[in-house]
Order: structure tokens, then C-alpha cells, then sequence
């Protein structure tokens, strides 16, 4: 980060991956807390804030490394954004996902009465709306459980995988990360009826 | 080496550079700095006030009064007084549609051109009228500490948008400061109170002001304060808990006594004080009286108002406010039950319902140590103090509180930067063209949480130039980048040579490069004429003091042993100050003869001196404060 000869601020490396610019293995599983504890040391070293008296070009470098490290931190900071970026830093994009997984016809069925029964508790006709938003959400609660646990498998496959097996383990990522996109849309959804809905009545009693 | 005795003041405010954090609101702004010890302390008034009222009045079109010289004139003229300018900044006409009956100003401006306020015959903008605060609050830290101040660190609210920051950073500079960072109101507040006795934790800050009501999440570990979450409402404050009641003293007054004062500045300005003494009152109070006398009148009309009745009237705005509390939590992923600590920020936070709400909703007694109108400013203070290398133990991370997007086919927002990301944060996003021999790629950018441009906050507009190829050929990388102050800043290059491509970035909202420049020249001749006024005014005041003393000396038996010709001297150069005083000579003329009348008085002086001791030395004037009980 800094010249050797005069200790002044050097500019980033452009198109560095997001584990580089954190100076971290590409690692599918980490322990978060390490790695929030590196995003601060980075942060600490190069934030503007301490570089404020500093010349403009060095002020310039400051802010754009402070910039890369945040974003990095970003996109890796949690299971699935590190997934994301192991499949982008191999070439796959979320339009390769799409190819590589498509829902199966009995879990479009599914959707599809998840997807009524939101509209219903949207048009607010539900009488008893909690209760049937419950019952929904545990559904779907259920399937972002699965994608993860798969996550985590072929994560901790992909981190011990050697060149030979690295391909395959990365085409299961792939799926895994095609599904989360597809329930995680599901999700939002479920989040938006939930506050269309709104909170659970208070139980009686609770008042007075 | 002889001691010098005279009637002026002798010592003078040596040069010193300091910086300082201003807390500019929507009320009322202050100013503070950190001490010799490390201790941020507010600056203040040589009466001791440490608020400045953010209101201006003017005379002739022309500021006049700024602070509580202008708040007391908005109640005499109240058509030459413009107040809660904050709310107006970075603002087009357009976004104060619903909220116009509550500003008795003339506000002017096409679609999404800059608001500007009308005075007589000239327009302000927001930015201007703010600087002349900021101005006002510069020229009391440096009267406090006894020294240029040239640094500042503002803060805004946590929610306010690109357009209001970039306002508000522009006004710091046309009040001759050099902003070295906007920060966050809630943010400051937390760094105010500091790491307390532990060295880890989660706070939330509750920031009710005048204007706006902002609500963060705060990890602190190490000394560092990373901002988990932030959310907010920048149209919701103390001033609408005030026009909610000056509603009803108008339906009152309408009902009762049958008088119209629908766009009447007088009495909009006679209800509001009035309003506003009874809501402060009832923060102590059971009960307070709302009494208003307008023009014409005979008796005032007069209503009571109990602490029960006006919770029920301001009970869904403070429940407005816990709905970003929550929406915080979320997006911090944590519960109540995860915060070790609340802080109360902002006038309305004085308010029994508020903090019983506050208290409720996180389910611990919220912290108020600190006066909730001052930590805003000490937080800033203690900001401007790590951006100087002052510290180093301290680390604030910010987040953006609205997502940063782009328009994409079908009026669809694509977002590029997600709120609450910390910054200064940055996204690529390449561009190529879809017609042969294309030269330019517009792009607009936005801020907001909605899916669709038509919903969110237009920011800028922008071509990338690009050269003339067949189209999709061209490969332009634009990066998108906030800033730790949370302003957008844009650069190009092109992927294939690596030359970087310079953007010129018009401002949807707010203004342009050019128009800060006009006003800053502008603002330079006016702090020109700041500095003779100020200038004037302390050689008056410096005058007044000798004036008044030699008089007195003339007056006393010392008097009596001066010489005819020496006596005529001392006249002469009384005489002389007048008519400098009189003449509004400037500065350096009324100090000249100031200097002319000490010397004239210096032997006057020494008698009195004599006496003085004489009298002391006799025993006869034992200090009276010092007898004991």
C-alpha cells in the first residue's frame, strides 16, 4: 500500500478480487468476526480520516483504496456474497446460473399456491391473516434453510477441493446460488406482505 | 519596564487557526471546538449563550440580523425574517408543494430549479441564507478562541440526500470555510459521548430535532464507531409538532373570535411563538396556556392545553418516528434486546411522550447526559479533531442512507450502491453503445428505495464522451463513488486505452459549479464589508468603555487636578471619538481616535489610579463581598 522508498500512499490495484483486496485466501467459509477484524485494520490504515493533512494525490489514493477494501468487505461478508464472488472470480455469472438450474415443475406448483396465497393477504380478504402468513413463511423459511445447508456442504468442498475436483464442486455452488437468487425473491415478497399485513395483534391481557 | 496605565484594552486576540464542528440546524445552530485537554466544549457568547437561532432578518432586502437579534425582529417584522431554512436546502419548489401554508415566505423556483426565497428585490437561495448562519457561528468561535477559524466540520442529518449535502457543503464555503468533512447528525452525537467505560457495544441514536428525525445503529469496538444501520424521515420534527397546534389556535381564533389569518406573517409569527412556548412549557409542566394577541384584538384569546391532550394530538407523529426504529433494527439484523445503549439527540427529545415512547420500544432508559442541543455539535468537534490528527484512537465509519442507482431500460431503477453500505463505497459499472458511430452515453443517476425512476430522487445527468465506433465496440468503465461525506463522485475511463474520460455532472437538484463560484465571489465581497462591520462594532464597543471611563474620571476629584490646556485635550479627543461614532467612520478611524483619547487621558488616568489606591491604602473601602456569615 505504501512505496518502500518515501512511505507515501500508493494507488489500489485495479480489478483485484475482493479476498485479494482484503489480502484473504479465496475462502468460501471464514469466520466472519476475522474477517469484520481485518476490514477495521485495512479501514484503520487507509481510511481519508487519517489521511487528511496528507498531499491531495495521497488523499486521492486514501480515498479510493478506502472505497476497494469497504466494497470487498461488502461483497464478502456474508455466505452468500462469497459464494457469488468465488463463482465470479471462476467466470460465472448470474446468467450462467440461470442455465445451470432451473425450478422443477413440482416446486413451480408450489410457488404458484405460495404466490395466490400472498395475493389473497395482500387484497386483505384473509380473516385470519397472521396465522395464514405464519404458515406461508414457514414454508418458505424452510427452502432459504436447504439453500444454505447446501451452501455451506459444497463451501466447505469447494475450500478443501483440489484443481482436479474444483469444476464440479463449483457447478453445485453454481445451482446453489441459482436457488437462493429464485427463494430469495420468494422472500422479499414474503417480507413485503408481512408489513402490508402488519404486526400481530397484541394478546389480551397485555394492555391495562 | 514601566507599567502602562490607560483606560483601552491593551490586549489583543492573537492569530491561532483553529477548527471547529457546527451543528447546523434547523432551530438553532451551534459551534464547538475541542480544548487544551482533549474535551470538546461548546463555544459561546461573551453572555454565555451557546445557541445561535437559525434565523435571519433583513432590512431593505439585505441581511441584516442573524441569530437572536434576527429571532427577536421576526416578531416585530416578521415579513423581513426567514427562519427553518434547513428545510429548504438542496429543495426545488416543487418538493415543498404540501408543506407551503407552513412557510410565510415569497418561495420561488421552476421544476427542479434551486428554491429561492424572496426579500424585497432580491432572491436567496437556501445555501446563501445558511452561510450567513454559519458566517454568524464562524465569527464566534473566533471571537471565543481568539482566532481565525478557517476548518469546520458540519453536520446534517443522517437522511439527508446528495442534494442537501452538496448545499450544505457549498454554504460552509461561501461562509469562507474549507468543510473538511458532512457527517452525520446521530453519527456526531455518538462521538460525543464517546467510548463511555467500555470498550465494545451497540448503541442507537434517536435524533428528534426541529426539522428531521433520524435514527442509527452504532457498533463501537476498538474505537471504532461503524454505523450499522441508519433510517429516518427528513420531513418530520419538532416544526410539525408546532404547526399541528398553530392548526388549532387557527381554528380557534376562526371559531371563537371569527378572525382570518390564513397568510398573515404577523400572526403566523405571533401563534408560533406562542405555540412553542407552550409545548416547552409542557415538558414540565401538567398544563400550559396558549395565549395569542393579534393586530386589531382587544382581548387575547386563550386556550389551555394539558400534558393528556396534547400527547393525544402529537401521538401518531412520535409513532412516525418508530417505524425507522424498527425498520434500523432490521436492517442492522438485531433486536432490542442487542442494544446496550440509547442516546437521546434534538430539542423534541425533551418531551415526556417521546422518551416514554423511546424507552418502550428498546426496552431501557434512554441516555440524556449529555444536553440532547449540544452533543450534536461536540460530536462534530471531537470529528474535526481526529481529521487534523489531533487523534487517533477514534475511527468513524458512516453508511450512504439511500441507495445509489441508475436508470436502465424501461424507467427501471438499477441499483449500483445499496443503502446503508459503509463509505466512502464505490460500484464500476460498464457501458458500450447500441448505435454505430454513437459519441456520447447518457446516464442518470438516482437515489431512493423504489423500484422505479418515476419513485426515487433524481441526482444528476451525465455523457460519457466516447469516440466514434461501431456500436458496442466502445467500452467505457464509469465508477460511481460516495464519499466519506456521502457525495457522489463520478469518474470514466476507457477499458480499451485506459484514458481516463472527464464527466461533467449537472446536478438535478441544487447547483451548479458555476453558480457556487458566482456566489462565492459574491460572498467574498460581502466578507469583506462582514469583517469592516465586525470590525466597527468591537472599536465601538471598545470606545463606549473608554468614553464612559474617562468621563467618569473627568467627573471625580482627579478630574478637578487636571490643567486647563490638558482638560481642553482630553475634550478635544472625546469630541473627536464622537464624531467618528456618530459619522459611522470606519473601523480604523474610531480605533485611531481611541488610541488619541488614551493618550490625552493617560495622565487623568494615573490620577484616578492614585485615588483608587489612595483610597485602599486608608482601609476605608473593605471589599463587602468577603464578610462572612
Amino acid at each position: 500500500m505504501n512505496c518502500t522508498a518515501c512511505g507515501a500512499l500508493q494507488p489500489p490495484q485495479q480489478g483485484a478480487n475482493s479476498f485479494e483486496v482484503l489480502g484473504l485466501p479465496v475462502r468460501v467459509l471464514v469466520d466472519e468476526e476475522a474477517l469484520s477484524t481485518r476490514h477495521l485494520e485495512l479501514t484503520r490504515a487507509l481510511h481519508p480520516d487519517f489521511h487528511g493533512e496528507a498531499s491531495p494525490t495521497e488523499q486521492a489514493h486514501s480515498l479510493a483504496w478506502s472505497s476497494q477494501v469497504n466494497d470487498a468487505h461488502r461483497s464478502v461478508r456474508t455466505l452468500v456474497g462469497r459464494v457469488g464472488e468465488v463463482l465470479a472470480i471462476h467466470g460465472r455469472s448470474m446468467e450462467t446460473a440461470e442455465t445451470a438450474w432451473r425450478p422443477p415443475q413440482d416446486l413451480l406448483m408450489e410457488v404458484f399456491e405460495i404466490n395466490e396465497g400472498l395475493d389473497e393477504l395482500e387484497s386483505g380478504s384473509v380473516e385470519n391473516a397472521h396465522q395464514a402468513l405464519g404458515s406461508l413463511e414457514s414454508i418458505v423459511q424452510g427452502w432459504k434453510e436447504d439453500v444454505r445447508t447446501g451452501m455451506v456442504s459444497h463451501g466447505e468442498a469447494w475450500d478443501v477441493a483440489d484443481e482436479l475436483s474444483r469444476e464440479g464442486v463449483l457447478d453445485q455452488l453454481l445451482v446453489e446460488y441459482a436457488r437462493h437468487s429464485y427463494v430469495a425473491n420468494l422472500w422479499s415478497r414474503v417480507e413485503r406482505v408481512k408489513r402490508s399485513v402488519g404486526a400481530p395483534p397484541e394478546r389480551a391481557g397485555e394492555e391495562s | 519596564m514601566g507599567i502602562e496605565v490607560g483606560f483601552g484594552r491593551s490586549q489583543r486576540p492573537t492569530e491561532r487557526p483553529r477548527v471547529v464542528g457546527i451543528d447546523l440546524g434547523t432551530t438553532n445552530s451551534l459551534v464547538a471546538s475541542v480544548g487544551e485537554a482533549g474535551e470538546p466544549v461548546l463555544l459561546r457568547d461573551p453572555q454565555g449563550g451557546g445557541v445561535v437561532p437559525s434565523i435571519l432578518a433583513f432590512r431593505d432586502g439585505e441581511v441584516d440580523a442573524v441569530g437572536e437579534p434576527a429571532r427577536r425582529r421576526l416578531l416585530e417584522d416578521p415579513e423581513n425574517a426567514v427562519y427553518s431554512v434547513k428545510r429548504l436546502m438542496g429543495r426545488a419548489l416543487e418538493d415543498m408543494e404540501s408543506q407551503r401554508r407552513h412557510f410565510p415566505f415569497a418561495l420561488e423556483g421552476e421544476g427542479t430549479s434551486v428554491i429561492r426565497i424572496r426579500m424585497g428585490e432580491r432572491t436567496y437561495t437556501p445555501t446563501e441564507l445558511s452561510s450567513h448562519v454559519l458566517r454568524e457561528l464562524r465569527g464566534r468561535a473566533e471571537e471565543a478562541l481568539g482566532g481565525a477559524v478557517q476548518k469546520a466540520v458540519i453536520t446534517v442529518p443522517a437522511h439527508f440526500d446528495d442534494a442537501q449535502r452538496q448545499a450544505t457543503r457549498d454554504a460552509g464555503k461561501l461562509a469562507g470555510l474549507e468543510v473538511l468533512r458532512i457527517i452525520n447528525e446521530p453519527t456526531a452525537a455518538a462521538l460525543a459521548y464517546g467510548l463511555g467505560d467500555r470498550d465494545r457495544g451497540v448503541v442507537a441514536v434517536y435524533d428528534f430535532g426541529g426539522g428531521t428525525f433520524d435514527v442509527s445503529i452504532l457498533r463501537i469496538r476498538g474505537g471504532v464507531f461503524e454505523v450499522l444501520s441508519t433510517a429516518g424521515d427528513t420531513y418530520l420534527g419538532g416544526d410539525d409538532i408546532d404547526n399541528r397546534l398553530m392548526d388549532d389556535v387557527r381554528a380557534g381564533l376562526e371559531d371563537e373570535r371569527g378572525v382570518q389569518v390564513a397568510g398573515d406573517a404577523d400572526a403566523h409569527a405571533v401563534i408560533r411563538e406562542a405555540v412553542t412556548a407552550a409545548k416547552i412549557a409542557l415538558s414540565s409542566d401538567p398544563e400550559a396556556t396558549i395565549s395569542v394577541q393579534l393586530k386589531g384584538m382587544e382581548t387575547p384569546w386563550s386556550t389551555t392545553l394539558t400534558r393528556a391532550e396534547f400527547e393525544g394530538r402529537i401521538g401518531d407523529l412520535v409513532e412516525r418516528t418508530l417505524g425507522p426504529c424498527r425498520q434500523a433494527m432490521v436492517d442492522a439484523e438485531i433486536g432490542p434486546e442487542d442494544i446496550d445503549d440509547v442516546i437521546l439527540v434534538g430539542g423534541s427529545t425533551r418531551i415526556p411522550l417521546v422518551r416514554r415512547s423511546v424507552e418502550t420500544l428498546f426496552g431501557r432508559t434512554p441516555h440524556c447526559e449529555i444536553d440532547p442541543d449540544e452533543v450534536v455539535a461536540l460530536g462534530a468537534a471531537v470529528q474535526a479533531d481526529v481529521l487534523v490528527g489531533g487523534r487517533r484512537d477514534l475511527l468513524l465509519l458512516d453508511v450512504t442512507p439511500l441507495s445509489l442507482g441508475i436508470e436502465t431500460m424501461g424507467g427501471v431503477l438499477s441499483k449500483l450502491i445499496h443503502r446503508n453500505s459503509t463509505i466512502p463505497a464505490s460500484a464500476m459499472e460498464e457501458f458500450t453503445t447500441s448505435v454505430d458511430g454513437q459519441t456520447g452515453v447518457d446516464i442518470h443517476v438516482l437515489q431512493g428505495e423504489r423500484e422505479f425512476v418515476a419513485d426515487s430522487r433524481s441526482l444528476a445527468r451525465f455523457t460519457i464522451p466516447i469516440e466514434s465506433m461501431p456500436a458496442g465496440i466502445p467500452r467505457v468503465a464509469v465508477r460511481f463513488m460516495i464519499d466519506a461525506n456521502g457525495i457522489l463522485n463520478v469518474s470514466a475511463v476507457d477499458v480499451r486505452t485506459g484514458r481516463e474520460r472527464s464527466v461533467d455532472v449537472k446536478p438535478t437538484y441544487g447547483l451548479t459549479d458555476d453558480e457556487v463560484e458566482t456566489m462565492l465571489m459574491d460572498a467574498l465581497n460581502h466578507a469583506e464589508e462582514d469583517m469592516e462591520r465586525r470590525l466597527r462594532v468591537e472599536a465601538c464597543q471598545e470606545a463606549d468603555g473608554v468614553l464612559e471611563a474617562v468621563e467618569k474620571g473627568l467627573d471625580s476629584p482627579a478630574g478637578g487636578a487636571l490643567g486647563g490646556e490638558e482638560r481642553a485635550a482630553i475634550d478635544g479627543a472625546v469630541e473627536a471619538l464622537k464624531a467618528a461614532i456618530a459619522g459611522e467612520e470606519k473601523a480604523s478611524i474610531v480605533r485611531a481616535r481611541v488610541d488619541a483619547l488614551n493618550d490625552a487621558s493617560k495622565r487623568l488616568a494615573h490620577l484616578v489610579m492614585d485615588a483608587a489606591l489612595g483610597k485602599l491604602s486608608a482601609g476605608d473601602a473593605a471589599p463587602s463581598e468577603q464578610s462572612g456569615t
